[in-house]
């Protein structure tokens, strides 16, 4: 038998939302929502509050950990989250207009006081017939100025989303340039310092163009005892289930290729033997495999050896 | 309950416009009424995802799932209870992208973002998103959007109180009201994510 909406309390909803109810709970809670449209909008409902509880601090602790550990940790629910925090802060920001008087409640205001009901309703037939005419003037002019002003509202939302669509879009490349410094930092500091044990590893981004220049490309000083290298690539995640890949010297001498490789996560790991590899420039090329068994380059880092 | 095959079964079954418009009518003979059951069973199956902490895309999930229906009433199998049936695909593709790997996404996010609500590097993004928000909201009728606004003004036992308030005024029951706001807020949302992913124009 499925819950109906009157049956289901908030306090069950947000232990389903904060993922605290048993398996058995949790598949009757599902069972009814998929079954009664009024059972989801009522969980919806207590999300987007949950969500405005949390962002007012109106959380208890537990809730508030339980909350920090689901939401802002899975994209989607990050996403949802994202979207009721804007929607409050937007409606709580709006001011409303305060209430005007209607164009009758005004004029009512502005009549005279007459006390006979002849003297009335002579006074109020030409007061209509002014009224009238007044009212069909003032109404069009007002309603003009409604036209204008929602226009002008409009195009200056439009104005305003194409600027904020703008300006996001620059903060993103900055962003993407600023994840790739790190990376390469990263890099720098992995890479000059000698390691003395058996597997010494390199970090590289997905960057680099096939003809390019190596200088500043990120170093590995490689002792006498290595015996193994790790390149680590951070790849964007793709439509491959598998990767090849192979390092040339900058003459274009093969020195390395390996097929069947996977990824992990967004990182593709190459294990080269130490011997191969010489002082000197490397290249190099990483290809994803489609499922229909075609390589496709997807980056050509460089990177430069030392020997000391 | 109906039975459910494995979702790896047929994966070689594509959606077909034939396939998508017999299971449209499954859901109603009139195809605005399907239309629309169609988008709040979709939205049903990527919450369900997504508040199961699916390890994939929610919406791309939700997608998998009505392939899999789609292929099942393809091939004339009788399905009484959508919704149900929905429900029972979901769990069995819940299952398994519990197995698969985490997208690269995922594990960048739980290595990485801190349990704060904003980063430093987001406050753009946030204003980016109060102005998109508010051009959808301008898109709504006055009185959907007064609707918003009423049902989310205020906090605690305020908002409690304007909502029972409100649904007093349209005569209607307090479930009936929530129904009512949360289609307009699915409106809303597709329209938000929509305008953060369309890229800026004129650079």
């Amino acid at each position: 038998m499925v819950m109906g909406s009157s049956e289901i309390q908030n306090e069950e909803i947000q232990r389903y939302l904060l993922g605290r109810m048993t398996d058995d709970e949790r598949a009757n809670l599902e069972a009814a929502y998929f079954d009664d449209d009024e059972v989801f909008a009522r969980i919806q409902e207590r999300e987007n509050d949950l969500i405005d509880d949390y962002r007012r601090g109106r959380l208890s602790t537990e809730d508030r950990a339980q909350f920090e550990r689901l939401y802002p940790r899975h994209p989607d629910r990050r996403a949802h989250m994202k979207f009721v925090e804007a929607l409050s802060e937007s409606v709580n920001a709006a001011v409303p207009a305060p209430a005007r008087p209607s164009w009758a409640e005004r004029l009512r205001a502005l009549l005279p006081r007459f006390d006979s009901p002849l003297a009335v309703a002579a006074a109020a037939a030409l007061a209509l017939l002014a009224i009238g005419s007044v009212w069909l003037l003032v109404e069009t002019r007002r309603l003009r100025q409604e036209l204008n002003s929602a226009q002008m509202a409009r195009a200056d939302k439009e104005r305003r989303a194409e600027e904020a669509r703008r300006q996001l879009a620059g903060q993103q490349e900055r962003n993407n340039a600023l994840n790739a410094e790190v990376e390469q930092l990263r890099a720098q500091l992995a890479s000059p310092a000698q390691n003395r044990s058996d597997i010494v590893s390199l970090f590289l981004a997905a960057t680099g163009i096939r003809g390019g220049s190596a200088d500043g490309a990120p170093e590995i000083v490689l002792a006498a005892d290595a015996r193994t290298v790790a390149l680590r690539i951070r790849i964007k995640p793709g439509p491959y289930a598998r990767y090849q890949a192979s390092i040339e010297e900058v003459g274009g001498r093969e020195v390395w290729a390996q097929r069947n490789l996977k990824a992990r996560g967004s990182i593709v790991e190459l294990s080269i033997s130490a011997a191969r590899l010489a002082a000197g420039d490397y290249l190099v090329l990483l290809s994803g495999v489609t499922a229909a068994g075609e390589a496709e380059e997807i980056a050509q880092p460089f990177f430069r050896v030392r020997r000391p | 309950m109906e039975m459910v095959s494995s979702p790896a079964a047929g994966k070689n079954w594509e959606l077909t416009p034939d396939a998508f418009a017999r299971l449209l009518t499954h859901l109603d003979a009139d195809p605005e009424a399907a239309g629309e059951k169609y988008i709040l069973l979709h939205r049903k199956l990527a919450r369900f995802f997504e508040w199961n902490n699916a390890r994939q895309p929610a919406e791309e999930l939700a997608s998998r799932v009505f392939d899999i229906v789609a292929r099942k009433l393809d091939a004339g199998e009788a399905i009484r209870n959508l919704n149900a049936y929905c429900n029972e695909v979901a769990r069995l593709i819940l299952k398994e992208s519990y197995r698969t790997p985490a997208r690269g996404e995922l594990e960048e996010w739980e290595r990485k973002t801190p349990a704060t609500p904003f980063r430093e590097e987001e406050l753009w993004e946030r204003e980016a998103r109060l102005a998109f928000l508010e051009s959808c909201l301008g898109g709504l009728p006055p009185e959907s959007r007064e609707l918003i606004v009423e049902f989310y003004r205020g906090e605690g036992r305020d908002r409690i109180d304007r909502r029972q308030r409100l649904a007093d005024r349209f005569g209607i029951a307090r479930n009936a009201l929530g129904n009512r706001v949360q289609r307009l807020l699915d409106k809303l949302e597709r329209c938000l994510t929509r305008q953060m992913a369309q890229p800026a124009r004129g650079r």
